[in-house]
């Protein structure tokens, strides 16, 4: 009988089968995040009761709890602050400098031992920047600012940016700047009208990994902060204290902290996608 | 007289090149080493010394003293050898998962584009948050993981509470938390990969195992080792989850060289022995690194 | 091209918005001229307006004593118009910032809890020495102080010396929490010694995940297997100027071996990794019959909303081993940063802090006081559950010859040693003679250092 069905319906068939399987492997994967939501909706007790209490009564006490008792917005503004800045600075420098790193007609000479060294910066562990940086930071009176934080950010969010730009340029083809130069553009010019917006999509990806970075960076971010310029995830950590961890408002806490970063993702995903359909012309 | 004229011309379009270059270059190269240079030599020179952090005056000059005790301490080299297998662990993971999820959401069903944005989540979730729900998760007498083997009738496990396992299960959850970072790669790069050439593949006859194969890998290359490469160094530093799940324990078995590190700089306050060790760790890295980029056949001369 | 995803125009835009950000919130702190002092004394004698308009910044760890903290300090600020600001963390965050702030001398906090690191900061010279500031009387009531009353055992953690770094605030000390609806139901007697602890820790294994719970990570592990070494007849260390180790004693060892036995066979399932996060949550939701611990934990299992055995639980004191019930215990202490800029304020604040009125009413937000007086005092009584009450102050009154931890500067060096001996005891059986000898040479070295 399956002879039957027409093309288009074993199409249709394939595409459904597809669709639950995918949808089954997100449930999955999603486990954790969804038990962590579910937390977020339970009393201490329920939280960690066991047999888990699958189905419990929600309640809010938690996100009110966020609300009333811990300096939410103050972190969030602090995190908005830090990470926009970061982002923002630290693409404005990386796009440039990846760019000339993938064009051999720019290209300075050694920059092979430019980019090692690029990447060495990513190498190395903060644990041990820490202490300089701070001392460093004291003297020139900058700790419990945004601009110390901003600063440490970069050294690694630059690193990062100049590699998977420059990766993603060297996709893009030299013909398309070469025609634009013959056409009377600038350098410059060619730069940012040809092949800036069909970076889109790697400029798209690298910019989402850079802004979640400085949002949930912590070691830097402990150090660096004082009482004004705590942000986010030092806001999470709040609410472990001395003698026991308080999964409902650190749970909620985490979630509220979801929402700027994911609509910081949906505003470039746009960018994304429509880059990605010009991207396409390029061939 | 003409050649003259062209090789001014040649020489001002030099002079431009040059002058394009460093102001696109510099500002981010200059303040990039600005940062980073000074800390990297304060760590060297700190790791040339023994320097018990509440004495300062005590410090003396041992040069490369720190690095011959330090691999001559079975725990570091134990914690060396941790690392890298934590490192195989989660990149290998992390890239085939990564890829494959990357394909599914480019398949034809449904909803992807719902997909793509809740697989995204994990990386987003703050990793502190992250690895205390993982440590309750993790929990053998309260954990949620427990009570689904006691339902599939396994024996409860001990997870990051056992020795044997706590280093697979920290694995696990950087994986979880990182998979997201390759899926964004690999989908975007996937999709860049233009309908024409697929096209022209389809009526060469190639299936789409060729196609993927032959055509959509070698031109996502690129971005896949460095994405590899950046996975690889993060993981290798990686500190924060094992730091909040295990602290190194039990015993040991999960002390990476980063836990090893912190311990030594923070704990114990050898600021020369913790500098000697991050310094190693640097090395290590560094080597893994060039192995990538030779593997990936990342070139620089391109 | 007209239509561009990503104009660049957009984008450099963006940059001018955040270089104008940055020159507005650039600001910096600036310290503010303190006002003419006001001399006025009070009276009293003290002129409490002194440091009128000075503030001062304090360090703490997320503790009851900070909460405590919170609850009183309004009125500090109001008698003498110094603005206190207060900054906390979670324990291990909070020694990571105090280390950075403490050891670059940075001074962004005049005043910062202290734990067992005292002797690393007295003798690196981060922290006052208190002497000196006891004789200041001008700046506090010496007359209603009394010293003395604060308990002698906390005061010795912090004395290096001979000195007295920081002031205790908030002790805690060793004993049994128990499962009092379950020894009822199944007629067991309350364990007074470790050998009636052992009984019924492997009765209660049988019928639930865990008949006894202490806390197993390598470094946790130290101050409670310390106390059973203790209650054994053995020590850590031969005298108080720490030349040997000698926990590998036949006692330590008989000591040692019964901690560990405890743990490993009646624990739950996964205890070599456990911290007082895992215990406290289990105990909480009824899954272990005992619980060997400090006493700072008893609000979170008599909180009824975090806590399934609200109500059931049964304190006791220190179960005894040959020599007798010898309970270690833990104190927080406050101490002066070496590099505040504001020492006079700071301890005007901490005398205020730690004097007897003020820790009376501080007794009322939960804080366990380390004042003998306040502790015995009616308002504790009612606050407190008795027999939790009668726990601690047997464990108060019990004489100790020797601090928990030692009070040697390489304290985390020590507990990273002995716990991963005892921690190994607990992960699997193994020699324990065998085992202790080896870390004892290990820590007697690091005594030997100290020398140096």
């Amino acid at each position: 009988m399956t002879n039957n069905l027409t093309m288009r319906q074993r199409k249709l068939v394939k595409k459904i089968v597809a669709t639950i399987l995918i949808a089954c492997f997100t449930l999955i994967y999603m486990f954790p995040m969804i038990w962590t939501l579910m937390f977020s909706f339970k009393t201490k007790v329920d939280s960690l009761a066991y047999p888990p209490k699958i189905f419990s009564t929600p309640t809010l006490q938690n996100y009110i709890e966020v609300w009333t008792n811990s300096e939410f917005l103050t972190y969030t503004a602090n995190s908005l602050i830090i990470a926009v800045s970061a982002c923002v600075i630290g693409m404005a420098l990386a796009v440039p400098a990846a760019y000339i790193l993938s064009r051999s007609a720019y290209k300075p000479k050694g920059s092979k031992y430019i980019l090692f060294g690029v990447l060495s910066t990513r190498i190395v562990p903060q644990i041990t920047f820490t202490i300089p940086f701070f001392i460093f930071f004291r003297k020139i009176h900058l700790i419990d600012t945004h601009i110390s934080i901003v600063i440490m950010h970069l050294t690694i969010i630059l690193g990062f940016g100049i590699w998977m730009m420059r990766s993603y340029f060297l996709d893009i083809p030299y013909d398309l700047e070469q025609s634009a130069l013959i056409d009377g553009c600038t350098y410059f010019q060619a730069f940012s009208k040809i092949v800036f917006p069909l970076a889109g999509p790697g400029i798209a990806t690298t910019a989402i990994f850079s802004f979640n970075y400085s949002w949930n960076e912590f070691l830097y971010a402990l150090i660096l902060t004082g009482s004004r310029t705590k942000t986010l995830p030092l806001g999470v950590y709040n609410w472990v204290s001395y003698e026991s961890i308080d999964y409902g408002g650190l749970t909620a806490t985490a979630i509220l902290a979801l929402i700027p970063i994911v609509i910081f993702y949906c505003f470039v995903q746009k960018g994304l996608v429509r880059g990605m359909t010009m991207g396409a012309v390029k061939g | 007289m003409n050649n003259k004229k062209k090789s001014d011309a040649v020489g001002l379009r030099d002079r431009q090149i040059a002058r394009f270059r460093w102001a696109m270059l510099g500002p981010g190269i200059f303040v990039l080493f600005l940062i980073n240079i000074l800390p990297i030599a304060d760590t060297i020179y700190t790791s040339l010394f023994d320097y018990y952090l509440p004495m300062p005056q005590d410090q003396k000059f041992i040069g490369i003293g720190n690095y011959l005790s330090l691999f001559t301490e079975p725990r570091f080299l134990q914690s060396l050898g941790r690392t890298l297998v934590f490192m195989l662990m989660v990149v290998t993971t992390e890239t085939i998962l990564g890829f494959g999820i990357a394909l599914m959401l480019t398949s034809n069903a449904f909803g992807t584009k719902l997909f793509r944005g809740v697989l995204i989540l994990p990386i987003m979730l703050t990793p502190i948050a992250a690895a205390f729900m993982w440590r309750i998760m993790y929990s053998p007498t309260l954990g949620i993981l427990n009570y689904f083997l006691e339902v599939l009738g396994i024996e409860p496990q001990k997870w990051i509470y056992g020795a044997e396992q706590a280093l697979p299960s920290i694995a696990v959850v950087v994986t979880w938390c990182k998979t997201p970072f390759m899926v964004m790669v690999f989908y975007t790069g996937l999709l860049s990969v233009s309908d024409e050439i697929i096209e022209a593949a389809t009526i060469d006859g190639a299936n789409s195992f060729d196609i993927l194969w032959r055509i959509k890998l070698p031109l996502i290359k690129p971005v896949f080792f460095v994405a590899i490469l950046f996975q690889t160094i993060d993981t290798a530093k990686e500190f924060d989850y094992t730091q909040i799940l295990t602290r190194g324990g039990p015993g040991s078995a999960s002390e990476t060289l980063s836990i090893f590190t912190y311990l030594n700089s923070f704990g114990f306050l050898k600021m020369g022995y913790g500098s000697a060790s991050a310094i190693i760790l640097s090395v290590f890295i560094f080597l893994i690194a060039t192995l990538i980029i030779k593997a990936g056949g990342i070139d620089f001369d391109k | 091209m007209r239509k561009r995803s990503f104009s660049f125009r957009f984008f450099v835009m963006l940059l001018c918005l955040m270089a104008a950000m940055f020159s507005l919130t650039a600001g910096g702190s600036k310290d503010t001229a303190a006002p003419e002092a006001n001399m006025e004394v009070g009276e009293d004698g003290i002129a409490w307006k002194q440091f009128a308009g000075t503030t001062l910044r304090l360090g703490m760890n997320k503790h009851e004593y900070t909460e405590a903290v919170k609850h009183v300090i309004a009125e500090f600020e109001e008698k003498t118009g110094i603005d206190v600001v207060i900054e906390e963390y979670a324990q291990d965050e909070f020694m990571t910032k105090r280390l950075v702030d403490l050891s670059s001398g940075a001074g962004t906090y005049d005043i910062v809890m202290m734990d067992s690191v005292c002797t690393q900061a007295a003798q690196a010279g981060w922290i006052e020495n208190l002497d000196e500031w006891y004789t200041r009387t001008d700046l506090y009531n010496a007359e209603e102080y009394n010293l003395d009353d604060i308990a002698p055992s906390w005061k010795l953690s912090f004395t290096v010396d001979d000195h007295l770094y920081a002031i205790p605030v908030s002790g805690e000390k060793q004993i049994l929490y128990y499962r009092a609806d379950l020894f009822d139901e199944y007629g067991i007697k309350v364990p007074e010694t470790f050998d009636e602890v052992y009984e019924a820790a492997k009765f209660f294994k049988e019928i639930m995940p865990a008949g006894i719970l202490v806390r197993g990570q390598k470094i946790h592990t130290v101050s409670n297997c310390t106390g059973v070494i203790w209650s054994y007849g053995g020590k850590i260390a031969d005298s108080l100027d720490y030349n040997y180790a000698v926990f590998n004693s036949p006692e330590g060892v008989a000591g040692t071996d019964m901690f560990t036995t405890l743990a490993r066979e009646f624990g739950p399932t996964g205890i070599e990794n456990y911290t007082w996060y895992e215990c406290v949550a289990d105990f909480q939701q009824g899954k272990a019959a005992m619980f060997l611990d400090m006493s700072v934990f008893m609000p979170q299992m008599e909180d009824p909303e975090a806590s399934v055995v609200a109500g059931k639980v049964g304190y006791a004191p220190m179960p005894a081993g040959p020599a007798g019930s010898k309970p270690t215990g833990g104190a927080w202490a406050i101490s002066m940063s070496s590099a505040s800029r504001n020492k006079e304020a700071a301890w005007m604040l901490m005398a205020w802090l730690t004097g007897p009125e003020t820790s009376a009413k501080m007794a009322a937000y939960n804080a366990v006081a380390s004042r003998v007086s306040v502790l015995s005092s009616d308002a504790v009584k009612e606050n407190f559950p008795a027999d939790w009450l009668a726990a601690l102050q047997a464990a108060l009154a019990v004489e100790v010859e020797e601090t928990t931890f030692p009070t040697i500067s390489r304290n985390e060096e020590y507990l990273d040693t002995i716990g991963t001996a005892f921690n190994s005891l607990i992960q699997e059986k193994q020699d324990v003679q065998a085992v202790l000898d080896d870390a004892a040479a290990k820590v007697t070295e690091l005594f030997q250092l100290e020398k140096q």
